[in-house]
This record gives C-alpha cells, sequence and structure tokens, in this order.
C-alpha cells in the first residue's frame, strides 16, 4: 500500500515533466482509480495499514490508518477523480498537469492522515501548498492572497512544531498529546488552522475561485482539508475559542449558501460550512455526507453550460431527470446521517438551514421557469454519463439504512420543492466582503509605513547621507590602476609572488 | 612527504594556481578563463568529498590538522583543521562559485579581473575556513577584502563608488581591533593563538572585555548589524553582477565562521553575560529593523540582501544559544540557503535581461529556489532551521519570536515575486546546472549527507 501510494506520487510528479503529458495523466488516473479500489477493498474487509520507514535522525516516514478512518480521506479521492473527469470531460487548459497534480495532493493526503509523527504532517502540508501553487490558474490577485496566506499559515505551524521540538523529546503525535502545551501555542495553531481551513475572515480568496473545477479540487485536496486533517488529528492543541469559532463561520457560511445567487460560491460556501461544522463537532464525517451534494451542484453547471447564476436557470428537470433523481438519493442520505448526529441546538439549525439552502436551490434550478435565453435552453445538453461515475461510487459508502424519521424529513423536503425562495437569493454577491483590507489594514499596512519612515529617515538619510558619501575620488584612481591586470606584465609579478609563496609552504611544512 | 590528499591547505592554493593559467589566457576569449576557474573549483570540490571520507562525521572536533610553521623564533604556526561543519561550508561556496562562473562565462566585461580576483576570494574564504589559529584566521579575515573591494569596484556596476571605499575602511578599522587583541592574546599566553585554547587562559575582567569586545566587534563589522548594516546594503542592493553580489553576499560568512569558532561555551564563566546580552539586543533589533525596511522596500534584489541578512543575523543568535547541535545544523543550513539564493540571483538577472518575462521552464525554477527560501521542505535548511529555532525557543522564548516574526516578514516581502515572473517565449536558455542544483537541494533535505554515503 506504501509503495503503491509512493508510486503513484512520483508518478503524479514525473507526469509534470513528461512530453506525453495526456497518455501519462490517464495512466496515472488508471493508477489512482485501482490504488483507491484497493483502500475501499481494506476498508470493507476491515484491515488496517500500517507501515512505517526509518527517515534519519529518528525521523520516521509511517502511514498509519484504520480501516474505518479510510472515509475520512474518502472525499478527497472521490473529488481527484471527480476533477480528472470534468477536467478531461471539459478539455480545460493544461489539465493534464492539473489532474496530476490533484492526485498527487491526494495521494499527500495519506501521509497527513496517516502520520504517527508531526513533523511528516508539517512537510506534507506545505508540499501540497507547492504543488496548488502549481496547479492554480493564473488569477494573478487570488493566487497571491492564497500564497500570502498559506505562507503565514506554514509559518505559523512551522513555528508551533519548533517550539513542540523545544518542549518535548521528540516529535511523536502520541508523546505530545500528553504534555503540557504553553497556551500561546495552542493560540498560534489555531490561527493557523483557522487560515488553512478558511474560517470565515480569511476566507476571500477561496470564495473568488473562478474556475469550479479548480474550487472543488482546491477544497478537497489542499489547503483546507490539509486544515482540517490536521486539526482532526492533533485536538490537543485546539481551544475552547476555536470551536466557537469553527460554529460562527459554519453559521456564517450557510447563510452566504442560502443567499448567494452564484452557484460556484454556493457550493464553496456549503463546503465549508459542512468543514467547519465538522471541526466544530470534531466528527469528520459532515464534511463527508455533504460531498454528494456539491457534486451535484459541479454538475448542474455542466449542465448548465457553465452558467452559474441560479436565478438565470430553471425548468432543468425537463432536461435532465436522472441528476434530479440521484440528487434526491444523496439528499435522503444526507438527512439520515445527519439525524444520526447527537441533536442539539445547534446541529438542529445545521441541518435545518442546509436543507433550507439545497431546497432554494432545487427549486431555482430544476422547477421553477427559466430565465435566461431560450435559444440557450434549447441547446442545453447532459453530462456524459462518464460525470456520474464519481458520484454514484461515493454514495454506498454513505448508506447505513434508513430511518422513518429521516423518511418524514425527507418528504418535507420534497414538499418545500413546491414553495417559490426566490426573494431570499440575492443578485448582489454579498460574499464581497473587503475582508481582505481589514487583515492587510491591520497587519500589512502598518509594517510598510514604518519600513518606509526607517528606510527614509535612517538608512537613507542619517547614515547614507552622512556617512557613506564623504569618501569618494579616491577609489576612482585605485580601480583604474587595478584594471591594468588585463595587461600580460601582471602575469610575471603573479607568477612570481606565487612561486615564492609555494617554496615558503613546502619548506616549512612538518 | 605530503600525502596530498590529507593536506588540507591544497585547498587554498588551487584557485590560486587557476589565476596563473587565468592571467595567461587571453581576454578575448572569456570562456576560456571561466573554464580554467571551474576546473580548480571542481577539482578542489573532488578533494573536499574526498576529505568528507577521511574525517569522522559524528564529532564536532577539528581533523585534519595540518601545521605549517611560520616564525620559529615565536612559536607561531599556522594551523588548518577541519571538521563537518567547515567543510560543509567550503562545499557550499565552492559549489555556489561553480554555478555562477558557468552563468557569467559569456559576460566580457574585464572577464581577467573578474576570474583573478573572484579566485583569490575564493582560495581566501576556503582558507579562513579552516583556520585553526587566530593569526591564519586573522590574515584571512583581512585579506578577503582586497578582492572584495576590487570587484565591488570594477564589476560590480555601482553608481557611487565612494561607498566602497567607506566599506573598506570601516572593515579594516575593525580588523585593526581584532589584530590588536590577537597580539594581546598571545602577549599573555603563547598557546593562546590556537581557537581552541582561546576560552581557557583566565583573563582578568577587564581584559576579557576588552579582548573580547574587540573580538566581537569585529566580527560584527562583517554583518549588517544595525546602524552599520547600511555599509554593506548601499553596496550588495545595487551589485549587478551575480557573481559580485554573491562574493559580497558571502563575507558576513567569515564572520559567522569566526562567532562559531570564537564564542565561548560558557560566556557567564568568563564574564561575558553582559556582553552576550547587548549582543542578542543589537542583532533583535537589527533583524527587525531590516526586514521592516524589505516589507516597505520595492526592489527585488534589496529584498534579497535583506532575506540574506537575516539569515546569517538568525545563524549568529543561534551561536549565542551555544547548542551542541548549533555548529552543524548552520552548516547544513547554509549549504540550502546560499544555493537556493544563488538561483535566485542568476536568474533574477536572466529576468531583467528578458524586459521582465522568463520561459516557464525557469520560472518554475525560480519559484523552486524562492520556495526554498521560504522555508519550503525542499532542501536542508528546512530541518535545520528548524532546529536552530527550536534551540533557540528553548533558550529564550523571546528571542525567537522576534527570530520567527522577521523571517515572516521578509518571506512575506519575496512573495510577491512569485507571482510577477511573467512567462515568455523569448527566453530560449535552459539551465541543465540549475536543474542539478534543484536536485541537490532535494537531496539535502532528503538526506543531508548523501554524498558521504555514497
Amino acid at each position: 500500500m506504501f509503495e503503491l501510494a509512493t508510486s503513484v506520487f512520483g508518478g503524479a510528479i514525473l507526469a509534470l515533466y513528461f512530453n506525453n503529458k495526456r497518455f501519462v495523466s490517464n495512466l496515472l488516473l488508471f493508477a489512482f482509480v485501482a490504488y483507491s479500489s484497493y483502500f475501499s477493498y481494506l476498508y470493507f474487509n476491515n484491515e488496517d495499514v500500517i507501515k512505517s520507514v526509518e527517515w534519519f535522525a529518528n525521523l520516521q516516514i509511517s502511514v498509519f490508518l484504520k480501516a474505518k478512518s479510510f472515509l475520512v480521506i474518502l472525499p478527497s479521492i472521490i473529488v481527484a477523480i471527480a476533477v480528472n473527469v470534468f477536467n478531461r470531460q471539459q478539455k480545460q487548459q493544461d489539465y493534464s498537469i492539473k489532474n496530476a497534480i490533484v492526485i498527487a495532493n491526494a495521494v499527500l493526503l495519506f501521509f497527513i492522515f496517516g502520520s504517527t509523527n508531526i513533523i511528516q504532517m508539517l512537510i506534507t502540508i506545505i508540499l501540497i501548498d507547492i504543488l496548488t501553487v502549481f496547479a492554480l490558474s493564473n488569477d494573478v490577485e487570488n493566487k497571491n492572497k492564497f500564497i500570502y496566506y498559506t505562507f503565514v499559515a506554514n509559518a505559523l505551524l512551522f513555528f508551533v512544531v519548533a517550539a513542540l521540538l523545544s518542549i518535548g523529546d521528540n516529535l511523536n503525535i502520541s508523546s505530545l498529546s500528553v504534555l503540557d502545551i504553553p497556551l500561546f501555542l495552542k493560540g498560534l495553531f489555531c490561527i493557523a488552522i483557522a487560515i488553512k481551513t478558511g474560517f470565515w475572515g480569511v476566507n476571500g480568496y477561496i470564495l473568488k475561485f473562478k474556475n469550479t473545477n479548480e474550487a472543488l479540487s482546491f477544497l478537497y485536496t489542499s489547503s483546507p482539508i490539509t486544515g482540517f486533517l490536521v486539526a482532526y488529528k492533533l485536538p490537543f492543541l485546539l481551544g475552547g475559542t476555536f470551536n466557537l469559532l469553527a460554529l460562527i463561520s459554519a453559521f456564517i457560511y450557510l447563510l452566504f449558501f442560502i443567499k448567494e445567487a452564484d452557484l460556484k460560491s454556493k457550493f464553496i460556501s456549503f463546503s465549508l460550512a459542512s468543514l467547519c461544522f465538522s471541526l466544530y463537532l470534531n466528527n469528520p464525517f459532515i464534511y463527508l455526507w455533504s460531498l454528494p451534494l456539491i457534486i451535484v451542484m459541479s454538475l448542474i453547471i455542466i449542465l448548465a453550460s457553465f452558467e452559474t447564476n441560479v436565478l438565470l436557470m430553471g425548468g432543468f428537470i425537463k432536461k435532465n431527470k436522472s441528476l434530479y433523481i440521484i440528487s434526491l438519493f444523496a439528499i435522503l442520505l444526507y438527512i439520515n446521517n445527519m439525524l444520526g448526529l447527537e441533536q442539539n441546538l445547534y446541529t438542529i439549525s445545521f441541518e435545518f438551514l442546509s436543507l433550507l439552502g439545497i431546497s432554494i436551490l432545487f427549486r431555482s434550478v430544476f422547477f421553477s421557469a427559466f430565465r435566461g435565453f431560450d435559444e440557450v435552453f434549447d441547446n442545453i445538453k447532459s453530462p456524459n454519463f462518464i460525470n456520474y461515475i464519481p458520484l454514484i461510487a461515493l454514495l454506498p459508502f454513505l448508506y447505513v439504512g434508513f430511518s422513518l424519521f429521516s423518511l418524514a424529513f425527507f418528504g418535507l423536503f420534497i414538499i418545500t420543492q413546491f414553495i417559490s425562495f426566490d426573494k431570499a437569493v440575492n443578485q448582489k454577491k454579498i460574499n464581497d466582503v473587503k475582508v481582505f483590507y481589514i487583515v492587510e489594514n491591520i497587519a500589512g499596512a502598518p509594517l510598510k509605513a514604518i519600513g518606509r519612515v526607517l528606510w527614509l529617515v535612517v538608512d537613507f538619510l542619517l547614515i547614507q547621507k552622512t556617512i557613506i558619501y564623504s569618501s569618494y575620488s579616491i577609489n576612482q584612481k585605485v580601480f583604474e590602476q587595478y584594471k591594468k591586470i588585463e595587461n600580460k606584465q601582471f602575469l610575471w609579478i603573479a607568477l612570481g609572488l606565487f612561486i615564492i609563496a609555494i617554496v615558503i609552504g613546502v619548506s616549512n611544512y612538518d | 612527504m605530503i600525502d596530498i590528499f590529507s593536506f588540507l591547505p591544497i585547498l587554498i592554493f588551487m584557485p590560486f594556481f587557476a589565476t596563473i593559467f587565468v592571467l595567461m589566457s587571453k581576454k578575448e576569449q572569456p570562456s576560456n578563463i571561466y573554464n580554467v576557474c571551474m576546473l580548480a573549483i571542481t577539482s578542489n570540490l573532488v578533494i573536499v568529498l574526498r576529505f568528507f571520507h577521511l574525517i569522522d562525521t559524528s564529532t564536532n572536533s577539528l581533523q585534519l590538522i595540518t601545521k605549517i610553521e611560520w616564525l620559529k623564533h615565536l612559536n607561531i604556526s599556522f594551523v588548518f583543521g577541519t571538521d563537518v561543519f567547515s567543510l560543509f561550508l567550503i562545499l557550499a561556496v565552492h559549489i555556489v562559485f561553480l554555478i555562477i562562473l558557468s552563468v557569467v562565462k559569456t559576460d566580457t566585461d574585464h572577464p581577467k579581473t573578474l576570474a583573478t580576483f573572484s579566485m583569490i576570494f575564493l582560495s581566501m574564504i576556503t582558507g579562513l575556513l579552516i583556520s585553526c589559529d587566530l593569526f591564519s584566521f586573522y590574515l584571512f579575515f583581512e585579506a578577503i577584502l582586497i578582492p572584495l573591494f576590487l570587484l565591488i569596484g570594477i564589476s560590480g556596476g555601482l553608481k557611487k563608488q565612494g561607498k566602497v571605499s567607506t566599506f573598506l575602511l570601516y572593515n579594516m578599522f575593525f580588523s585593526l581591533l581584532l589584530f590588536v587583541a590577537i597580539i594581546l592574546l598571545f602577549n599573555y599566553n603563547k598557546e593562546a593563538y590556537i581557537m581552541s585554547n582561546v576560552h581557557n587562559i583566565g583573563l582578568s575582567s577587564s581584559m576579557s572585555y576588552f579582548i573580547w569586545g574587540a573580538i566581537f566587534l569585529s566580527l560584527l563589522s562583517r554583518l549588517p548589524i544595525w546602524p552599520f548594516h547600511r555599509m554593506l546594503s548601499s553596496i550588495t542592493a545595487e551589485l549587478k553582477n551575480p557573481l559580485v553580489f554573491l562574493i559580497a553576499n558571502l563575507t558576513p560568512l567569515t564572520a559567522i565562521y569566526g562567532f562559531a569558532r570564537l564564542f565561548p561555551e560558557a560566556p557567564e564563566e568568563i564574564n561575558l553575560q553582559i556582553v552576550l546580552d547587548i549582543l542578542i539586543i543589537i542583532t533583535m533589533i537589527s533583524m527587525l529593523f531590516i526586514s521592516l525596511i524589505a516589507f516597505a522596500h520595492k526592489d527585488f534584489q534589496y529584498k534579497i540582501f535583506s532575506y540574506v541578512s537575516i539569515v546569517y543575523l538568525f545563524y549568529l543568535v543561534s551561536i549565542f544559544c551555544g547548542d551542541d547541535r548549533t555548529n552543524i545544523n548552520i552548516s547544513l543550513s547554509f549549504f540550502g540557503f546560499i544555493l537556493a539564493t544563488a538561483g535566485v540571483k542568476i536568474l533574477w538577472k536572466q529576468y531583467i535581461d528578458n524586459n521582465h518575462s522568463l520561459s516557464n521552464y525557469n520560472r518554475n525554477i525560480f519559484k523552486f529556489f524562492l520556495f526554498c527560501l521560504l522555508g519550503a521542505p525542499l532542501s536542508s535548511m528546512f530541518l535545520n532551521n528548524l532546529s536552530i529555532l527550536s534551540s533557540l525557543y528553548q533558550h529564550n522564548i523571546t528571542e525567537a519570536c522576534i527570530v520567527f516574526l522577521t523571517f515572516v516578514i521578509v518571506g512575506a516581502s519575496l512573495i510577491d515575486e512569485l507571482i510577477k515572473v511573467k512567462i515568455s517565449s523569448e527566453d530560449k536558455k535552459k539551465s541543465k546546472l540549475l536543474i542539478f542544483v534543484c536536485f541537490i537541494l532535494l537531496m539535502s533535505f532528503v538526506r543531508p549527507l548523501w554524498f558521504v554515503e555514497l
């Protein structure tokens, strides 16, 4: 398993430099599917994966996965396959490279989740972020924000790991969990995870992804999922405030999900809401349960010929009934699994709001009258069947039997499909919150201002203008003399000096 | 009979030997001139690798000790020795020279001057890195300034030459302090000039302050310490030639090596705690100052200079911590750091020459080097800096936090360049050597001493 994982990862990296990228990319997808299928086999047979390789200085590269924990990684595997299929079907620009990177990232996630030491996690997280930089399209502003925020988050994690190394004797997770870790370090760790996961307030760049497939792969195989996995593996480094922030973020994202008219922003918000709520409950499966609905939303975008404004959709039930039926099944599984949680005010509110959002979306997309141009509606084509495969492959993992209560809840959801909520959806982009300006104005601008003042007043006026400019003309003469080295007489002088040095050196050697 | 393959000073002579051939060659054929230099450096690299096999890499003690008698009546000899720390530094410096020379070999601007003085500089810095006694250390420490001064003046492309002489005078003045301190030490105890004996001679309190103060001041003069950092920054930030730029940026290494060899393990035992405290405060102020200016600056070369300065000051602070593993961590980290810096500088020059654009191939390599500098797990810098930061945290949390903050600020200032670099089809240069450097950097992360294990 370990060897297979490293081979697939190695293949993905090599694929970036092969000339026949398409062929290698296809081969890689095949290998990855085989790898995932083998993992599914282990899961259903309840077999654990334990592998550890000695690195150096007592450091281990380890993969330690219990069969049941496979479901935590499953969303990333499914999304990696789905994005590969979508990119290939849509013939996206440079899709071979992007597909290879998504697969490489998905494989690296195993090394985070299966890690027994914190240093392996840190290395893998940073490698995933680096690969993501190469996978993101040239949306300069968004890419810049991603690199900037990721750098800060990774630097904080680096510092926390260095501090933990000095507190404990080693970086094994089991040893660290029993240590008394200072609150200050926990705070830094929480900030890093909040940035990586994309808590509300530092989310701007995630919500502004222009490409649907890129957003999907980013959410499930890059920074947010790495932040989530680290938080899940290291709960002893998290504090109560972190849980509160996760809860607040989850509900704000849910509101975005309901209000936003742009379907791409909707699925990003819904995915982040599930992620934050998973963190709040420390239950990784909420993120998994919401995945089929996210894929459904991606398929709707393909069905709508890449129109993302839900207010310009409608009547899609006439165009594609199979997608609607699969979607209903996905919703039923979502309801069933969510109702399996311990019910309290927060979980019930989350379930209610998420279903409300889905209901509004389905009503707008499938049942409302089509509000775009008629010609567009006539030319809409259903996605190729191959696009459905990742979704269909995912659903059996979510089935745990249906309860009567969940069926009743599902019935209620069906009824809401006949009520119009169009007014709840906002035409304006409410996500254009100038969060970046807040962060940059608090941290960046004052630092830049201080730096500028220091440079102008101290460096330039005080030191350069007074001390450095005091001498000038002597140098020119000295340099002119030495430029004569280009002539040959210098050779004999140098040779003579060298021979003298050699003679003195050798004759005095003990 | 001298066993040439265990004779350390051969590393000093080899570049000197190359200068003879350089001086004999015609200036119209610059590639020949540089090929000779590269051959000499390659020979030295082979010898360094041989030395790695000869020494015990598990200990910190100096090995392959070579004694060359100098002044018999005063009983003064030049003593050379090495360990993993100095060999790694020598290896890094040589590889950097090799890379840069392969890039500048098409330059027709003063090729003989450039090659001659860079070889002399290489020879001097190698001598400094294997010196085990204060006299040879001082000689090389001082001698480095001459090729540096001439290289900057002749090929640096500075607008105002006055900066170079000020820089030289400033460095020479402080070097004189080192000379006075060495003479006093020697006068106090005839065995004190051997570096490893310096801490054990039992100086009086006032003498201790004076001697150590003089040594530290002279070493600090080579580092970008506030408020004198401007001496270095005003020059380095303007240097156009990548070879001269790298040579100027290697100068602080001499101070780091000096501190690593001379700084006492227990400063409080020889009444140096207050000196240490002052040093740390100055270093912290310098780091904050330089990082903040880098953050506000728009010039990439200045940012690179700031980054280099922060890294050197980081090494300095780690030496003050006095951890057992510090030296080896510094040398391994330096190996990754200087190679990545050279890569960035080379590609940056190419970027400027190509109207602010690079080919996709070169852009990806540029990103790789920048990621290394930003602390990604792609070179030896990652684990070694982690280890150094960990020691620093154990020693003093506030110091560790300030160091970390300065790294974040200076790193953030470099990030913009990751995005700005545009792709161009005009840039046809594909340097296989830089790919090889990437490979070396990656290997230094995976297994730092892989070439010894081969």
